[in-house]
């Protein structure tokens, strides 16, 4: 190659890379591209240099031109902003220039938010508005106030926690209750042992109890204590809801028997039959005809105790229906009781009540049984659901 | 005079006298470039022998630069969490100082000592003043050729140390933790403004000014045959070599305030 | 008793034909450091004449040719060449003078960079822009014929000996048709045989161009075979000048010394 080949070889090559250079930075500086130019005022500029990039959304769409400092104090700082022409349609004249920084201790750099669709286009030269830069002084400050109060809350902190270890050491050292408590091991055992006692204890109850309604069962039957028995007139009050239904049901009667709780009973507050012949008609009736189901309403009057008195009307029902079934063939589980309680009326309380039997067509819809009503506690209500079982099979 | 002026000291007045003469020295140099007949011919040569010459040694000795700044770098910005920062810091480095200076003192080293043998050589055997002789002007042929040379030619040949600088810088950033040369590059040069990279490059015309110029006058005043031809190969690099690191101190500080 | 001055001034208008010296050297002084080297020494060289300047080795006689032509200039004195002062002529200011005068330096100061016709070819491109490259080259070629080196034309300046040298050298010399020939010392470090071949050389130059030729030389034999007049230099002064029988029959201490 000759001399002046070669020569002219060096500077082709060496000045296309100086080219290439210039290039590579000026058109990160926008040089090359068609740019229009915008302004914003801060107070403010937090370190922002010429030259630092202009994000658009995020992306690096131009340089800083310059940085003015106002003329007078009080005035604002201009910054003026080289923007790549593609930027047009999106910075509108209600975008906002802050200055952010890239990280937490890099760079500044401008940020230009999106304007609104429909917003005029922002003219060369133009200013945008512009917000206060975070100055990490003033962060910092916040900072510093933050860790002072926190500061507090760390000391107070601080003195709980050592309080609570000295609780902690006494509870250790068995001091106190319930130092006792999680250091005795005496109490451990002796708890174990009463839990252990108490088992068997309800294991004996249960076992008590069984043969305590046994008991009841047949004292009921001894000669001393049945008169009582019979006088109340039933000996079971476990069947006094057995066959009871929730309300009267919709719908008129077939027939109607009625009756005075006078003609039926011995006493105004005894279920004691008497007079069961004047039933028959009903009975008769009852097992003469087809029938949907019948029941056997029972009311007092006023006189007396709210409860005493429901209980009454349901051990007459009751009591009236055992007559009935027993003494005509029907289907029983057709026949019903109704203990209504105290009733008003007019001549109830003259004649110690009134009780009917009232028998539904076929096809009458039957109301749904209601659950027991609270009774007073008494041993017996402990031993009903043992004699449920036992009184479908026993008769008197 | 200037033994008053430095107090009898002989090394003094010696330095002053050498600063002096080449006062003069650079004067009649200048006198010679702006005067026809203009020494085309000569300037092609020098050109040729100062720079397509010396591109190898200096596109090595800046990629050799490059690689270890590379490694260098990288060490420290992984210990301050700047890794990002890696292309960035490579190209800054080698473009705006790393570059120039080692070109710099690579070419007062080839060139100074090519130029100061060389004119020293004529010297002493007359050439230089057979060339006078012949009412051809020894200045404008020899010195302001060599001299111009060395002025056009060195910032051709820092961009030359540059690219292999960054080039093999890439290589060496690539091999510890792969990246694209696109992306070294684009990383690299982000932030970057003209007024970073074209002043450093360019300041390497005043070092080959420096080298030339101290080149020519070590050998076109050398006396004394073959002693006298290697000492002023000699002291044209030192002193070539000297003055180009002064001159960058200065250079730096005037392109910091100039352009920033 | 007249001084040398004016018999060399008398002799002078006896030779030439019909105007004033070519070269007039009157009064020169001339120091170096401490040494003084010419002391108020005056001759003159006419059209066709050969003058041969004698003394002992090292006593200033190349720098009276130095002086001469320009390369130093004296303390005091004064040179005219044609009628014109040259003494505190700037460079540039010599330009024209110089094309007009030949220097065939000791070692004759070729040029190492360029082959034996480029050395020969160098003031004719310079100053002979008019001429076509095949001009000049056969210029060039009739030159080296003349000198004896017709067929060396691509070698260079180190491949040929000292003689060979010299004759590259007085053709380059001879090159733009100079009115003035300076030779300094031409047979220096030539053995017998080469010197004579040199001496017949620069006879038959001479017979054919009819310069003004001032030659140094301590060689007393040569001197005596191509020098019209001779002038002997003693402690910066001209002792004598005049032809070789006028030396001869001189009843001057120094002249008899020298030509024993």
């Amino acid at each position: 190659m000759t001399r002046v080949a070669r020569l002219g070889a060096f500077i082709f090559v060496t000045l296309a890379v100086l080219a290439a250079g210039v290039f590579i930075v000026g058109s990160k500086q926008y040089l090359f591209s068609s740019t229009y130019q915008v302004k914003a005022q801060f107070d403010n500029v937090a370190g922002l240099a010429a030259g630092a990039n202009v994000q658009v959304g995020g992306v690096i769409s131009g340089t800083v031109h310059s940085i003015a400092l106002p003329d007078k104090p009080g005035d604002k700082i201009t910054v003026l902003v080289d923007l790549d022409k593609s930027t047009h349609a999106i910075v509108k004249e209600d975008s906002v220039a802050t200055i952010e920084t890239e990280g937490l201790l890099g760079n500044q750099y401008l940020a230009i938010s999106f304007g609104t669709n429909g917003q005029p286009d922002v003219k060369n030269g133009e200013t945008i508005q512009s917000q206060p830069p975070i100055v990490m002084g003033d962060l910092i400050k916040k900072a510093s106030v933050i860790l002072d109060s926190s500061q507090q809350t760390m000391q107070n902190a601080n003195l709980a926690s050592e309080h609570i270890a000295s609780v902690t050491a006494k509870i250790d050292s068995g001091q106190g209750t319930v130092g006792a408590l999680v250091n005795d091991k005496q109490l451990y055992n002796n708890v174990q042992q009463t839990t252990t006692t108490l088992q068997a204890t309800m294991v004996q109850a249960q076992a008590g109890v069984t043969d305590f309604q046994e008991n009841m069962e047949a004292l009921k039957h001894n000669f001393i204590l049945s008169g009582y028995f019979k006088k109340r007139g039933y000996e079971d009050s476990g069947d006094l809801t057995a066959n009871r239904i929730g309300g009267l049901p919709q719908g008129a009667p077939l027939k109607a028997f009625t009756f005075t709780a006078k003609q039926l009973f011995d006493t105004r507050d005894s279920a004691k039959l008497k007079n069961e012949k004047s039933l028959d008609a009903g009975g008769a009736y009852l097992a003469g005809n087809k029938f949907g189901f019948a029941v056997v309403v029972v009311s007092t009057g006023m006189e007396g105790d709210d409860q005493k008195d429901l209980v009454l009307t349901q051990a007459r029902a009751m009591v009236v229906r055992e007559y009935l079934v027993n003494n005509f063939g029907f289907d029983d589980s057709q026949l019903k009781t109704l203990g209504m309680g105290k009733q008003t009326g007019a001549n109830l309380d003259a004649d110690w009540g009134s009780i009917q039997i009232l028998i539904f067509p076929a096809g009458t819809a039957m109301p749904p049984d209601q659950p027991a009503p609270p009774k007073n506690s008494s041993i017996t209500d402990a031993a009903q659901p043992a004699q449920v079982t036992t009184a479908g099979t026993q008769k008197p | 005079m200037a033994s008053v002026f430095c107090f009898g000291s002989g090394v003094c007045t010696g330095f002053l006298e050498w600063f002096g003469n080449l006062g003069i020295f650079f004067w009649q140099v200048l006198k010679a470039v702006v005067t026809p007949p203009y020494e085309w011919r000569e300037l092609i040569r020098q050109m040729d022998e100062v720079g397509s010459k010396s591109l190898p040694l200096v596109a090595l000795a800046g990629a050799a630069v490059g690689v270890v700044l590379s490694m260098e770098t990288r060490e420290s910005m992984t210990r301050f969490g700047a890794k990002s920062l890696l292309p960035s810091a490579i190209v800054f480095a080698v473009i705006q100082e790393m570059g120039p200076i080692i070109t710099g003192l690579v070419v007062s080293g080839r060139v100074g000592a090519g130029i100061g043998a060389e004119l020293a050589s004529m010297k002493v055997t007359e050439q230089i003043d057979a060339i006078e002789a012949s009412a051809i002007n020894p200045y404008r042929l020899l010195a302001a050729t060599r001299i111009l040379a060395c002025i056009l030619m060195l910032p051709l040949l820092t961009v030359a140390a540059d690219a292999g600088g960054l080039l093999m810088g890439w290589v060496a950033q690539t091999l510890a933790e792969p990246i694209s040369l696109h992306h070294f590059i684009n990383t690299g040069f982000s932030g970057a403004t003209l007024r970073d990279f074209l002043p450093p490059t360019f300041k390497t015309a005043v070092f080959g000014l420096i080298i030339g110029l101290v080149a020519c006058f070590q050998g076109m005043r050398t006396r004394g045959g073959a002693e006298g031809v290697g000492r002023a190969a000699t002291n044209s690099v030192v002193l070539a070599s000297l003055f180009v690191i002064l001159a960058d101190v200065v250079l730096v500080k005037l392109i910091l305030v100039v352009f920033h | 008793m007249a001084t040398a001055y004016d018999i060399a001034m008398e002799q002078a208008e006896i030779k030439q034909d019909g105007g004033a010296p070519v070269v007039a050297v009157e009064n020169l002084q001339k120091a170096f450091e401490t040494q003084k080297v010419l002391n108020g020494m005056s001759l003159s060289v006419s059209r066709g004449e050969t003058l041969a300047v004698l003394g002992r080795s090292g006593t200033g006689k190349s720098v009276l040719l130095r002086l001469i032509i320009g390369l130093d200039q004296p303390d005091s004195g004064s040179i005219r060449i044609n009628g014109q002062e040259i003494v505190g002529l700037a460079l540039d200011g010599m330009g024209e003078i110089r094309k007009k005068m030949g220097f065939l330096f000791q070692q004759a100061a070729l040029y190492d960079s360029l082959t034996i016709a480029q050395n020969v070819a160098f003031p004719l491109e310079r100053h002979r822009g008019e001429m076509s490259r095949s001009e000049r080259g056969d210029r060039v070629e009739q030159l080296l014929a003349e000198v004896g080196m017709e067929g060396d034309l691509d070698k260079m300046p180190s491949d040929i000996s000292g003689g060979m040298k010299k004759r590259v050298g007085l053709a380059r010399a001879l090159a733009l048709e100079p009115e003035i020939l300076l030779l300094d010392e031409p047979t220096a470090g030539l053995d017998p045989i080469s010197s004579g071949e040199i001496d017949d050389l620069i006879l038959k130059l001479q017979r054919e161009r009819q310069m003004a030729s001032i030659v140094v030389t301590h060689d007393l034999h040569s001197a005596r075979t191509i020098a019209n007049r001779l002038a002997l230099l003693d402690q910066g002064n001209v002792v004598i000048a005049g032809s070789f029988e006028d030396l001869e029959r001189s009843e001057i201490k120094f002249v008899k010394e020298f030509l024993k």
